[in-house]
């Protein structure tokens, strides 16, 4: 008995840890006036602005400015690697890393593109 | 019309056989057999038809328009039947149709597991139907779409298949499992032909995943081959559930009292098939996945389905609970049945944690504010309870049933669990937990061997185990040891990455234009990356170059140019123009109507280098869409010229200009270069993992 009581516990330990984790890596969908508030990991949708200067490679980083779709507000967004395939063609693009400096770091870009390149599994 | 009565007759006549499956008579489940054959019958014509139609290049039906063009190569074409949502679903209820042909002209599954399994059918013609491939085009058009570069690759086109029919397969059991709840057949009349197919199901997804990473690291060029996207996750949990439900199986064959957790883990694994095609076709995680996926209709139609097969399961297996055989789960804590269990346990762990990451985006936006998981939470719940797996493994391996006997001694693992470590610490892994699950992992693969040295095991699940172990060794080598570094690399020039000497040789253009190679050489030996490119020159689907190796892999992804050698230059008739070398006077247009509503327009430029003048013609078609034009050679190639817009009124043209070919092929290239440690190990765990479980079939 004494053997289930403990595996038990165990199992109990495990589910408090996962729902830890769980709350600790939640990146909501917000807008870029709340990206830049936030003080964690978030993921923020918008269009490229094509006012802006070309996105371009600095370093290793790949910098370009996205748009809010809604607001019209702006954002510098530095992602560190190479300019995604398709990032021509995107519709939209979803950044999703934190703000720090002036700029929003991304750890990982998503491109929507038109359903022409629809990609299916 | 073909297409869609022929699926319409499929779902009657699937319909039709689960009423004479139902009725119970020697008489009506006669009938019932056939009408599953022609069931099948008619969705083998309506699959045949649509090929037909892509072959046919019909453009005036969308789906063909969608996916197909009149110049995709016959595999892809092939492949194209699958490239969508509907023709997918078409093509899991062409398998789910033929292996139903199988059961009924073999008899092997009795009337009342046949009425559960014809009513999954007619749940997925529904689905088909309301969502047709044979819906036809809105607009006139000459040409499809044609498939996606990306998916243009031999492994893209057999990962569908193969996950369907992991898919497809898996509801056989289920109908097993259904058909007994519903007769009340004894276990050992049904568990080993549930098993056999819960196996074949189970080992196909699991092909199906891997080559779906394989694809991903050979093709994406991201280096890696696992992202814990949503789409990757609604295949792994079914995976996961699918290996408990194999696993269960095999001990309720010498602990009757399992057999509840089989009928449990069977609906789950289904119900979560049809979740992840649900979750992933219902355009819910639009914006939080890679792929991108239309918001469709559909979605509400896949859920009610899930809901059917999951809540008639459940109140089915509730209803019999009663009947159904009680006794010991285990003997003692020390028996393989019950280490079996609890690995079964870490698996449901593993499977819940994903399934919850991967729900998230429904869930949040059901109250209101969307969110998704960091990747992160993934690996930091999935690898704890890994770790305790795999030990479980070993564990359960180096037991017998029953009184749990020692098989082996498991010191010697002790010694692996060591040197897992030890490569691990080599290949650059710092962090505790990975340096445990290589170990742990190690010591699985090395339990593998022994418990089959002292028979404890037979060969399948001696090679699927030692496979488990080296995949996932692989994994957290590949995973936290692989370093990158990017490299800006001009021609011919020789640079140390890692320890290994990269030399880029240049890009080559091959015939057509079509697609161009970035050729490198990695420590003498010649690597080439693959880009294929649009009709006008720019690039539409990037593939790394891999030096494979038995110490692992040199991948080296070449980056976009700057593309800063490309000018845009706007001509005025008659006037001229110059860029740093030449000089350009466009001379007029004509512009020639075709059929289908296209225009050809054929721009006259003049060119010269001062010495020599050059007349072009510059051609581009035009549809309402847009137009496209390719790239013209100029004064014995010295530079490419490409018309990329006329004005309205015809005096002014819009020109690119491209540098020559030899110009373009000698640009320095930014390149991430990256080391894989032992990335074959990888590769080689799943072809045993896979292989392995359809060996176990033998038993």
């Amino acid at each position: 008995m004494n053997r289930k009581i403990l595996l038990g516990l165990l199992l109990l330990a495990f589910a408090a840890y996962a729902g830890w984790t769980f709350v600790d890596s939640v990146t909501p969908y917000v807008g870029i006036d709340e990206a830049r508030k936030s003080t964690g990991n978030v993921q923020v949708k918008g269009l490229l602005d094509k006012s802006a200067p070309a996105p371009h490679m600095e370093g290793d980083d790949f910098v370009f400015t996205l748009q809010d779709e809604d607001t019209g507000e702006t954002m510098p967004v530095r992602y560190h690697g190479a300019k995604p395939d398709q990032f021509d063609q995107a519709h939209h693009i979803v950044a999703i890393g934190h703000f720090q400096d002036g700029v929003f770091g991304a750890d990982k870009l998503l491109i929507k593109c038109p359903s022409k390149y629809e990609q299916q599994k | 019309m073909l297409g869609v009565i022929s699926l319409a007759l499929t779902l009657l006549l699937s319909l039709a056989a689960v009423l004479c499956f139902a009725v119970r008579n020697e008489g009506a489940e006669k009938w019932g057999r056939r009408l599953a054959t022609l069931s099948f019958a008619a969705v083998l014509a309506a699959s045949v038809y649509l090929l037909v139609l892509i072959f046919n290049n019909r453009f005036d039906i969308a789906y063909v328009a969608g996916y197909s063009a009149v110049e995709l190569p016959v595999i892809y074409k092939v492949s194209a039947f699958w490239a969508g949502q509907q023709g997918s679903f078409l093509l899991w209820l062409l398998i789910h149709g033929a292996a139903g042909f199988y059961l009924a002209i073999k008899k092997a599954l009795p009337g009342a597991g046949m009425a559960v399994y014809m009513g999954l059918q007619s749940l997925l013609a529904v689905l088909v139907l309301a969502k047709s491939p044979f819906v036809p085009n809105e607009v006139t058009v000459q040409n499809g779409v044609g498939l996606n570069p990306l998916l243009q690759d031999p492994w893209m086109a057999v990962h569908p298949p193969i996950i369907f029919l992991g898919y497809a397969l898996l509801a056989v059991p289920l109908a097993y499992s259904a058909g007994a709840l519903l007769a009340g057949q004894k276990a050992q009349e049904w568990l080993p032909a549930a098993r056999r197919w819960a196996l074949v199901g189970w080992s196909f997804l699991g092909a199906g995943i891997f080559i779906g990473g394989y694809w991903a690291y050979k093709v994406l060029g991201w280096g890696g081959f696992w992202g814990w996207d949503p789409v990757e996750n609604s295949s792994l949990v079914p995976w996961l559930v699918a290996g408990i439900f194999v696993h269960v199986l095999k001990v309720a064959q010498i602990r009757q009292a399992v057999i509840t957790m089989v009928h449990l883990s069977g609906i789950f694994a289904y119900a979560l098939v049809l979740y992840g095609t649900f979750l992933t076709r219902s355009g819910i995680l639009g914006d939080f996945s890679v792929h991108s996926f239309a918001g469709t209709s559909i979605g509400i139609t896949i859920a009610v389905v899930n809901a059917i097969v999951l809540v008639s399961g459940l109140l089915l297996l509730a209803a019999k609970a009663k009947q159904l055989p009680q006794g010991e789960y285990y003997l003692g804590y020390d028996s393989r049945e019950f280490i079996m269990l609890l690995g079964a346990l870490l698996m449901a762990f593993i499977g819940s944690v994903v399934f919850l990451g991967m729900s998230m985006p429904l869930l949040t936006q059901l109250m209101g504010r969307p969110a998704a998981v960091d990747t992160d939470f993934y690996v930091r719940t999935v690898m704890p309870l890994a770790i305790v797996m795999l030990l479980a493994v070993s564990c359960a391996l180096l037991r017998g049933y029953g009184q749990g006997k020692v098989l082996a001694n498991g010191m010697p693992l002790l010694v692996l669990g060591v040197i897992g470590t030890a490569c691990g610490y080599a290949a650059g892994v710092r962090q505790m937990l990975p340096l445990l699950l290589a170990a742990a992992a190690l010591m699985a693969a090395g339990a593998a061997v022994l418990a089959k040295c002292r028979n404890g095991i037979r060969n399948g699940g001696m090679i699927a185990h030692l496979g488990l172990g080296l995949a996932i060794f692989a994994i957290v080598l590949a995973g936290s040891g692989s370093q990158s570094h990017t490299q800006e690399m001009a021609v011919g020039e020789s640079y140390d990455v890692f320890g290994h000497e990269i030399v880029f040789r240049g890009q080559e253009f091959a015939e057509g234009l079509k697609e161009k190679y970035y050729v490198y050489t990695v420590d003498g030996r010649e690597v080439r990356a693959l880009t294929k490119l649009h009709a006008n020159g720019t690039d539409a689907a990037r593939e790394p170059a891999i030096d494979k190796g038995i110490g692992g892999d040199v991948y080296l992804a070449p980056m976009p140019g700057k593309e800063n050698n490309r000018l845009e230059m706007v001509l005025k008739q008659g006037r001229m123009d110059m860029d740093d070398d030449l000089a350009y006077r466009f001379d007029g247009v004509s512009i020639d109507q075709q059929e289908g509503g296209r225009l050809l327009i054929t721009a006259e430029v003049a060119v010269t280098d001062g010495e020599k003048v050059e007349q072009a013609s510059l051609v581009m078609t035009a549809n309402a869409d847009g137009g496209t034009s390719q790239p013209v050679e100029v004064l014995g190639g010295q530079k490419r010229l490409r018309l990329t817009g006329v004005a309205q009124n015809q005096k002014q043209i819009r020109l690119e200009i491209l540098p020559s070919i030899t110009e373009e092929s000698s640009q320095p290239i930014m390149t991430s270069v990256s080391v894989k440690p032992c990335i074959w190990l990888l590769w080689l765990g799943s072809v045993l993992v896979c292989g392995g479980s359809l060996l176990a079939l033998r038993y």
